[in-house]
């Protein structure tokens, strides 16, 4: 492929992830039950949030026994909802928008087209993520106000570390769960247990550190599995800031940080690779594409 | 060189349970500039056949070539060059952006830039009179006003082939000519390959300039809409009966004895008459009706596009009896 070539491409791509984001902003703006909707969900989660550091906040028998301090209190409540809105936006986004698209015969307009799949599965990723920054940080700022830590610049900047560390760490998966979705037609209870064995075993409900004291042999085998997916990090990291030196991480901070964009961007490449096999699958086989 | 050319294509669908041809060979030529046809049964393989040729399916068997290039090897290439226009397509557009923005955001799939889409749009305005359609949201257009943005969405970047299943499916009569017409205009101005499908005989014989009739996975006739029909040896008479009058057995039973009839079929309070010589028999069948106090309407035509279909398509009727 020529150097023009792969500006060309790359121009394309970059025009389709605008031009889907710019889609999705108009729809959401123009849907305003969905909008308010939207918004009082991330209300009510930093609410709660913010309710807990209080209460963590006015009992100095917690803190004194824990040694855990409200400000990381406050981050461990508010870096929960920013992982799990943002690792859910990253996850389910992309094979939201080929459902929909598949229902209402999109696909089939999309895919007669030259344009980058890819970019095409990523822009809602993107545009989700947008959307939900611009409800998730005016509200967060408010309830930093209230708490007291509006110029507290770790708490803001721990958050929104664990949003981009989110995103970045489950982009490929969302692509993968899309992918399905063109394959299977009514995919989505499979893709949500395959969902939940995938955080368990990235240490979302255990730590990954503590899989083997469940099973020796078997802890160790899934630590090491753990160990090749971005997200295994993103979760390590997430403790460590909350924790902080108290928590022990599988590598160190620096190392994971480098092992969380390596694998992210081999997933992502893994991904592409699969895009065209699957597609070539369903267009075989007149799957839930057609 | 031929805008679609089309070599002994296979296609079968494999499931657990069973395996079913789609296509059996089947050979087609199109030449450039041309509005083509294809017509058939419910099942005949049209749907697959167009969307073999547009990339959206893999054949099983066979050399698809499109403006020149192999279907499985210049891929990319042909999806620059074709448009493609859906059947039930009408809700395939966003139905929260304007029909504007959605022929904007399928510009970028294709990536146009904002001039030549700006271009496009202004040429689609002079061929569809109605510009409302781009400036309100689609969830507020019609059936019709959403197929036409479908159908723009086809020849948006200037494609030199384009491929239309079944565009007036489910439109009323007005809609469907409003979207026929700017096919048809469209087409010619600028001098585009269509390749049609449908169940409207009336749509096919006003579009296209030659037609494929698809039966059972194979091209069973190709020709001109009027060669084809000319193909088929129909005279017949129609005669519709007044309300108050019926066409009783001994009516029938001597219409059928009459010099040039060859056979009567009674349907929904008309008689359809096949016959060898018009003249002669419009003659007979008009006395017949006098002698048995019948005053009916009574119509002669040749062999229509319907007549074509049924010839080849379903065994049972053959009227050249």
């Amino acid at each position: 492929m020529s150097v023009q070539n792969v500006r060309y491409a790359f121009n394309s791509s970059m025009r389709v992830l605008g031009k889907g984001i710019w889609r999705d902003l108009v729809n959401i703006r123009r849907y305003k039950l969905r909008l308010i909707g939207w918004l009082m969900n991330m209300m009510i989660g930093l609410g709660a949030a913010y309710i807990f550091g209080v209460i963590l906040n006015f009992n100095p028998i917690t803190t004194s026994q824990t040694g855990i301090l409200s400000t990381q209190v406050f981050v461990f409540f508010a870096g929960g909802i920013a992982l799990s809105t943002f690792s859910d936006t990253a996850l389910w986004a992309p094979m939201g928008r080929v459902q929909q698209d598949i229902h209402y015969g999109t696909l089939e307009a999309v895919f007669v087209t030259p344009t980058s799949r890819i970019a095409y599965l990523l822009s809602p990723t993107i545009s989700d993520s947008i959307l939900n920054l611009l409800f998730f940080i005016p509200a967060y700022i408010v309830v930093l106000g209230v708490h007291g830590s509006l110029t507290d610049g770790y708490v803001l900047g721990t958050t929104m570390l664990i949003v981009l560390l989110t995103i970045i760490s489950m982009i490929a998966f969302g692509l993968f769960f899309a992918m399905l979705a063109i394959l299977v037609r009514r995919i989505q209870p499979v893709a949500i247990f395959l969902s939940n064995i995938f955080q368990f075993i990235c240490g979302a409900f255990v730590p990954v550190q503590a899989f083997i004291g469940l099973n020796q042999t078997g802890g160790t085998i899934l630590k090491y599995i753990a160990q090749l997916f971005p997200y295994t990090y993103c979760y390590d990291l997430f403790r460590y800031y909350m924790f902080g030196d108290v928590y022990t991480t599988l590598f160190p901070v620096w190392l994971e940080y480098v092992l969380l964009v390596v694998s992210s961007f081999l997933f992502v490449g893994l991904a592409f690779l699969l895009l065209k096999r699957v597609e070539n699958k369903a267009k075989d086989s007149g799957l839930a594409i057609l | 060189m031929y805008a679609l050319e089309v070599k002994g294509v296979k296609k079968t669908y494999k499931s657990r349970k069973k395996e079913t041809e789609a296509l059996k060979g089947l050979d087609l030529q199109v030449k450039k500039g041309e509005i083509f046809g294809i017509l058939g049964p419910n099942g005949a393989g049209k749907t697959t056949l167009i969307k073999i040729c547009s990339t959206l399916l893999g054949k099983t068997d066979g050399e698809v070539t499109v403006l020149g290039m192999d279907i499985e090897k210049e891929e990319k290439e042909i999806r620059k060059r074709i448009g493609y226009i859906g059947q039930d397509s009408e809700r395939s557009t966003y139905a929260r952006l304007t029909g504007k923005e959605n022929l904007e955001f399928f510009s970028a799939l294709y990536n146009m830039s904002k001039e030549d889409f700006l271009e496009q749009l202004k040429e689609f305005k002079k061929t569809y009179e109605n510009h409302e359609i781009f400036d309100k949201e689609v969830m507020r257009l019609s059936g019709g006003q959403k197929q036409a943005i479908v159908v723009m969405r086809g020849f948006l970047h200037n494609p030199d082939l384009v491929f239309a299943d079944e565009i007036s499916k489910g439109l009323d009569p007005i809609a469907a000519k409003r979207i026929r017409t700017f096919v048809k205009d469209y087409a010619k101005k600028k001098g585009k390959t269509v390749i049609i499908t449908s169940q409207i005989m009336s749509e096919i014989e006003e579009l296209c300039d030659r037609v494929a009739i698809i039966f059972e996975g194979k091209v069973v006739a190709v020709d001109t809409p009027q060669k084809l029909m000319d193909d088929v040896n129909i005279q017949l008479l129609e005669i519709r009966l007044r309300s108050t009058e019926t066409a009783t057995p001994e009516f029938i039973q001597e219409v059928v004895t009459l010099e040039s009839v060859l056979d009567v079929q009674q349907e929904n309070g008309y008689l359809r008459i096949p016959v060898s010589d018009s003249s002669k028999a419009f003659e007979a069948v008009m006395e017949m009706c006098r002698k048995f106090g019948i005053n009916p309407v009574i119509s002669y035509r040749t062999a229509t596009l319907e007549d074509v279909f049924l010839k080849y398509c379903d065994k049972k009727v053959d009227l050249e009896a």
